[in-house]
């Protein structure tokens, strides 16, 4: 016993200064006490998030670790409390092993691409094992487990899966790389009065090329579900496809999706329940361009990865040490529609051959357009102006166009940043979007500002100001005025705080630093992050 | 007489360990990096960033002029991208426009940036030869990147 004491006492602490066995930690401290409104209902609102993750690595390679998770009550998903995640894992130089809880990706996702995003209330990591084995030019990988998906916004979709797959890649050539994968699921929706229970193949395969000025990927993944009650099959595929060139001081990316997974009439489209959907598991990209600028991250297009046909290009170019332009457009329609027959009471399906979008209104539309200029007008000051036309067209598929949702943007964002003294910085945002919305009925033209001043002092405090105004005096939360203040404080490089107090509309915004998604709410909160 | 044997044992395991030196990251220009390599030069600075992020691209070009200057003293600075399958595709355009010449991996299962346990972005880590993270940051406020160059220049004043 006293030796086992002594051990302990004089062992392991020399092992961990030592560095043979190493250890970090993060948590993540969120907390709200306030209000959320929808139109004229307000309701008390408070959220307690607690996230701490661990990871201990022993000789060898072998780590363990874990989440301890304290969401009660969440802001957005599901209430836990509890270690959410373990796993034990070996890392060699070719070969490694993960049991527990993993995120997986192969290829751009179109089979697989188990990832987990907080802000959405996402999460599609599985439990089981995970293997990779990585030699010269190729790698092998599979993976065996069940994934729990809850919908943390549609709350009827529970589904279990099991899951079992793999991936091979080989480089015959040091440019060129192809890939193939294959899952395999079995699933049961829990769902009232009965359960459905599924089964899905998905094979994929890709293939890349690249040197130095090009980059070239094709992705193509195929599914089949079988629904096992009613002895139906569904079968879908989807491409992904991108070509970039680049030089000194430009980049190009050109990129493909053609997704046409499950392909249905407006009453099973809308039943979010349906077996023959794209999978939980299956994320594949979106092509459209991912913004920073606040009101420009409340998208008025949500991507159907069922049936969607679309483009983007973008161009990055810097012509001096000053200067930076982007350039994006992107557009996406659906393959077909439904027309309605009233005589029949049936729907008749239109379907294009088209393999490039259509901007026909009865294949709702989406596009936008946005460009951007960046200047350093002295080594202290940075002005950025950017301009975004967006339009989206919402097919009525039960009345034949007769009540189509359409929806336009126009978005100016404007920044000014100044640095005063190596100890003293600002940012000012301003932030003009109009809107065009005929599902507005009473009000189907208005506009929105947002504005943000950010004081940075010493590199310690952040102050920021956000205030936001609407001339839509119907919008869903009942306001038109948004306003908070936000202090954040940076204990030493290991730890910072963030308080703030007031309204907020919500988006993506950037203060303190960092980037977070905010959702709408009226009140008091409080941000702890800690890594050590 | 057994549990003593063991223990002796556990010890001999324990001064075996090493922590960093197996992980390795794709670079977008296909090579694969070894981080063992890397820091063994002298020093590695690890900054995750994303295209979608404001502040990890108002860094990058000063974590550039840091690399173009202390790269000839065995300080090697990592960029490594998180865009997940929505806009992966975009990151060597963009690291093409900004002129950047230290080595970027893409990360877009956040598996390297799991493994070091980040929350938020940006965030950097500053590893010293032996594989010890000396030094970690969050966030990006301008002037940041003066504390950086202060942490390299003591690890090459060791």
């Amino acid at each position: 016993m006293k030796i086992r004491i002594l051990f302990i006492i004089f062992f392991l602490p020399l092992s961990f200064s030592a560095g043979q066995i190493s250890y970090s930690i993060s948590n993540f401290l969120r907390y709200g006490n306030g209000e959320r409104s929808f139109g004229n209902f307000k309701g008390e609102f408070k959220y307690v998030e607690n996230l701490t993750d661990m990871r201990i690595t022993f000789p060898y390679n072998v780590t363990i670790g874990g989440r301890l998770l304290y969401d009660d009550p969440p802001e957005i998903g599901i209430k836990y409390k509890g270690l959410k995640r373990r796993f034990i894992e070996y890392n060699g130089n070719e070969f490694s092993v993960r049991a527990g809880n993993f995120s997986e990706l192969y290829g751009r996702g179109l089979a697989l691409n188990l990832f987990e995003s907080r802000g959405l209330g996402f999460d599609s990591w599985m439990d089981g094992i995970k293997f990779n084995f990585r030699k010269d030019n190729y790698s092998v990988s599979a993976i065996a487990g069940v994934l729990e998906f809850e919908d943390s916004i549609e709350i009827k979709r529970k589904e279990d899966y099991k899951i079992y797959g793999g991936n091979f890649e080989v480089s015959p050539l040091n440019f060129f790389k192809i890939g193939f994968t294959y899952i395999y699921s079995k699933a049961e929706f829990n769902l009232i009065p009965s359960n459905k229970n599924i089964e899905a193949h998905l094979p994929s395969f890709y293939l890349s090329a690249s040197n130095d000025s090009f980059s070239f990927l094709f992705d193509y993944a195929y599914r089949s579900t079988s629904d096992l009650d009613n002895k139906n099959k569904s079968i879908g595929c989807g491409i992904y496809s991108s070509i970039s060139y680049n030089e000194e001081g430009l980049g190009i990316t050109f990129d493909y999706k053609n997704y046409r997974f499950d392909f249905r009439d407006p009453f099973e489209k809308n039943d979010i329940t349906r077996p023959t959907r794209a999978l939980p598991f299956q994320n594949a990209p979106i092509v459209m361009k991912e913004h920073s600028y606040t009101l420009l991250t409340r998208s008025i297009h949500e991507v159907d990865f069922n049936d969607e046909l679309g483009m983007q290009i973008e161009i990055f170019y810097t012509p001096n040490e000053t200067t930076s332009l982007n350039f994006n457009a992107s557009v996406a329609s659906r393959h077909g529609y439904y027309h309605y027959d009233q005589n029949n009471f049936s729907f008749d399906k239109i379907e294009s051959v088209n393999i490039i979008p259509d901007l026909s209104k009865n294949y709702s539309p989406y596009y936008e357009i946005f460009a951007e200029l960046e200047q350093n007008l002295t080594e202290a000051s940075v002005i950025k102006i950017a301009v975004a036309i967006r339009s989206k067209i919402l097919y009525d598929e039960f009345f034949n166009g007769l009540y189509n949702h359409k929806i336009t943007s126009r978005v100016i964002p404007f920044q000014v940043k100044n640095i005063f003294s190596g100890s003293y910085s600002v940012e000012f945002d301003y932030q003009y979007e109009s809107v065009d919305d005929n599902f507005n009925a009473q009000q189907p033209e208005y506009s929105n500002h947002f504005f943000s001043l950010i004081n940075m002092i010493d590199q310690r405090i952040n102050l920021t100001v956000r205030y936001e105004f609407s001339t839509n005096r119907f919008d869903v939360s009942g306001k038109r005025f948004w306003s908070a203040f936000e202090l954040g404080y940076r204990f030493n490089n290991n730890h910072t705080a963030i308080i703030s107090y007031g309204k907020e509309k919500g988006g993506q915004l950037c203060s303190n630093g960092v980037c977070r998604y905010l959702l709408p709410f009226e009140g008091f909160r409080l941000s702890l992050l800690s890594s050590i | 007489m057994k549990k003593t044997i063991l223990m002796l044992l556990f010890s001999f395991l324990i001064l075996e360990a090493q922590s960093l030196s197996e992980i390795k990251v794709q670079s977008i220009k296909n090579e694969t990096l070894h981080l063992k390599e890397l820091y063994g030069q002298g020093a590695l600075l690890i900054n995750f960033w994303a295209l979608w992020c404001q502040p990890c691209k108002s860094e990058l070009p000063h974590l550039n002029k840091l690399y173009e200057k202390y790269k000839g003293r065995g300080i090697t600075i990592l960029g490594i991208n998180q865009d997940t399958p929505k806009s992966v595709s975009k990151v060597k355009s963009f690291i093409a426009s900004q002129r950047i010449d230290f080595p970027i991996a893409l990360d877009s299962n956040f598996e390297i940036f799991n493994k070091f346990n980040g929350q938020v972005l940006p965030y950097s880590l500053l590893i010293d030869r032996s594989g010890n993270i000396v030094y970690r940051h969050t966030g990006y406020i301008p002037g940041d990147e003066n504390a950086f160059e202060k942490e390299i220049i003591n690890l090459l004043n060791e």
